[in-house]
């Protein structure tokens, strides 16, 4: 549906993509997850035709050119700052870009009708944005970018500087959006969005793609092994432990802990508490590049 | 068409919302226009210059003086030794020079003696100037010597004060050491005949005027009409430019603040042209331009007396003074990229443009060089084209110029920042 070829652009002197590739489905939630300042904006920007690569080439539905308005029509964007009119209300908002998409009338109407139930804000839909909250600018953000009713949205950081209450709604109806069929190009910064939002992510930092594969494909080729901690009440004697015990607490990594945990627990070892940390997407990061996510 | 016109709907609901640029746009023009006008009108009564006057002379002849500078409408006059705030030359100077006050007139002792000499000498009459005023200070001059001579004129209608006269030469020629003897006796022997015909002589005087009256000048306002006209006829082409300057300041702002807040990253995401855009964009600013520069004529006309020569020319001329700064909103727009950089930048291009173009200061009061730079300045000709509708009665080829001048600066200025937005990453 989006295919990407090695999409390069430069700012100055600095590299901001650099040969990024890949290919969303329909259907699909593709993550981009990386650091601010990876690329994911100026990508996402080069997808949708607002900038143009300095190198490489943008397929959306068999279209090369992202800026024709057929192509335009299918696709919605929620730009990574909130992208409103203070002086206008939400639903001033919303007929003012569904009319630019060429909606009008009862469909218009409708759709209005539909983004402020999505947004929340069907009480304060007369309202200018101007005296609403943060979260409820990101909502209408992310309304405004479906009004049109499309297949294809492209969101970008769309949880950025919410609270946790407005975060989850939103995440929420993006999980709702994925159901319903569309399909989603989801850039952020947080692992525990991508990890429940995508079906792939691609890692990206410093302009280029890392990896990219299903969560759990990454986790596995570059999770590293899970950590395992428990503290022990008793360990019969002969039983050998996968590491030295130190103040009755045991940690070892494994790459099948419990696996491990079974073992020792037939063995007659007595356990009065464990704890199995994961590998995540952070650590992924980690592995891939030395640096923290949010470094 | 139709993704244009809600695009220009949209720009003109935020700006009927957006107060602060109501003002600037509509209620400062009309204040501007209203309080020059009422100035030129003389509703506020005449333009008076402050003037020092230091009186070390305390004689008739300098009390009359000071009278009659006193009685001359364009002259407040301070006198120092009675209000008590001057009480000598040095401080006179200094509110002079601080620009307290326009002028100061010293009268120094023997001042009014002097004047009875056939030769006035200069040293006992000062007048001091402050040098930012030169145009007032030489109308100050010309009042002062007037008056010095209406003075001269009433003391010669006065038999007794020409007898003094009379008197005061017979004895400086008699005084005098560098006459020849025959040369004096001349002169004495004439003295002693006028004397005798000073009766017969006044009485073949005018009451007033005559040889010492001064000239009277008759000053007639040159408009395309004999029959006068209203004041704010001459300040509302000017209210209506800054109405323009209001409206392209506004646009200008709304098109960085769109940049900045990612609404036109949304609207390049949608399925328009980038012309689309800027056309939105530019239409409206135009609308706005041609409806308040209307709405203020509209004002003029119903309220205030404002009639116009020719209504074509001006709806004419207001069409090219908005697609001039239409153009100039767009090219200003594309300045830099943060609310702060255009904000700065545009706004001294304006007054610079505004100062050159006569908006701030009038054309009247600038040097030679300016005049010839304000030829760059578009306000000039936006205010020479609404002129020239209004009250100079322009025919067509004299309007083909300011106009054609207005829309070239428009367009090209609109081509040029449209380019220039087209091509920016945001």
């Amino acid at each position: 549906m989006i295919r990407a070829r090695d999409l390069r652009k430069a700012y100055a002197k600095i590299q901001a993509v650099d040969g990024v590739s890949l290919e969303l489905v329909a259907g699909e939630t593709f993550g981009l997850l990386g650091p601010n300042g990876a690329g994911k904006t100026t990508t996402i920007h080069m997808l949708i035709g607002a900038l143009r690569p300095d190198d490489g080439e943008v397929t959306i539905n068999g279209s090369t050119d992202p800026t024709r308005a057929n192509v335009r029509r299918q696709i919605g964007m929620a730009p990574q700052i909130e992208a409103l009119y203070d002086e206008l209300s939400a639903a001033e908002n919303l007929s003012f870009f569904g009319r630019l998409y060429g909606l009008a009338g009862v469909r218009l109407k409708e759709r209005v009708s539909w983004c402020l139930g999505l947004a929340g804000l069907t009480a304060r839909a007369g309202d200018r944005v101007k005296t609403y909250s943060g979260g409820m600018k990101r909502r209408l953000n992310l309304a405004c970018a479906l009004v049109h009713d499309p297949p294809v949205l492209l969101l970008d950081e769309p949880t950025a500087g919410v609270d946790p209450q407005s975060r989850n709604h939103l995440l929420d109806s993006i999980e709702g959006f994925a159901r319903a069929g569309r399909t989603i190009l989801y850039t952020t910064h947080y692992m525990e969005e991508a990890e429940r939002l995508c079906d792939r992510v691609a890692i990206m930092d410093q302009g280029k793609i890392l990896a990219l594969d299903t969560v759990d494909e990454l986790l596995r080729k570059h999770g590293g092994a899970s950590m395992f901690e428990a503290e022990l009440a008793q360990v019969p004697e002969g039983v050998s432990l996968p590491a030295p015990l130190k103040d009755n607490v045991l940690r070892f990594a494994s790459d099948q802990p419990f696996e491990e945990a079974n073992r020792l627990r037939n063995a007659g070892v007595q356990f009065v508490r464990f704890h199995v940390d994961r590998p995540s997407l952070e650590s992924v990061f980690l592995n891939l590049t030395g640096r923290r996510l949010r470094d | 068409m139709r993704p244009m016109l809600t695009l220009t709907l949209k720009d003109l609901i935020l700006l009927w919302r957006n107060k602060a640029a109501l003002f600037w746009v509509i209620v400062f023009p009309l204040i501007f226009g209203l309080f020059y006008g009422a100035i030129i009108s003389g509703a506020f009564g005449p333009a008076t210059m402050s003037i020092a006057f230091v009186d070390e002379d305390e004689s008739a002849v300098s009390n009359a003086l000071v009278q009659k500078l006193s009685d001359h409408e364009s002259v407040r006059l301070v006198r120092t030794q009675a209000e008590g705030q001057l009480h000598d030359r040095d401080s006179a100077a200094q509110s002079v020079r601080r620009g307290d006050l326009t002028a100061y007139l010293l009268l120094q002792p023997g001042f009014g003696e002097s004047l009875r000499s056939f030769g006035q000498d200069s040293t006992k009459m000062e007048l001091g100037i402050d040098p930012s005023r030169r145009a007032e200070a030489g109308f100050l001059q010309g009042i002062t010597m007037e008056a010095t001579f209406s003075i001269l004129a009433k003391q010669f209608m006065d038999p007794e004060e020409m007898r003094k006269w009379l008197k005061v030469g017979q004895k400086e020629v008699e005084q005098a050491r560098d006459l020849p003897e025959a040369q004096k006796k001349a002169l004495l022997e004439f003295f002693a005949l006028l004397d005798g015909f000073v009766p017969m002589f006044l009485a073949k005087m005018p009451s007033e005027g005559g040889p010492f009256g001064g000239l009277k000048l008759n000053v007639v306002p040159v408009t395309f009409e004999s029959e006068p006209r209203s004041a704010f006829e001459i300040t509302f082409p000017c209210s209506i430019l800054w109405a323009v300057l209001g409206c392209m300041m506004t646009f200008t702002m709304s098109t960085v603040i769109e940049q900045m807040q990612g609404t036109l990253l949304r609207l390049r995401v949608a399925p328009l042209s980038i012309m689309h855009i800027l056309g939105g964009k530019g239409l409206a600013c135009f609308l706005s331009c041609v409806g308040t520069a209307c709405l203020l004529l509209l004002l003029g006309v119903a309220c205030l007396g404002v009639r116009v020569t020719s209504w074509p020319y001006v709806l004419t001329s207001i069409v090219a003074m908005a697609v001039c700064f239409s153009g100039l909103m767009m090219l200003l727009s594309v300045l830099g990229r943060t609310e702060q950089a255009v904000g700065g930048s545009a706004m001294a291009i304006m007054l610079v443009m505004a100062t050159l173009g006569g908006a701030l200061v009038p054309l009247i009061a600038m040097p030679d060089w300016m005049l010839t730079m304000s030829h760059i300045s578009p306000v000039k000709w936006g205010i020479l084209a609404l002129e020239g509708a209004i009250w100079r009665g322009f025919d067509l080829t004299e309007m083909l110029l300011p106009c054609g001048i207005l829309l070239s600066v428009g367009v090209l200025s609109f081509g040029l920042g449209a380019r220039i937005l087209s091509r920016r990453a945001f």
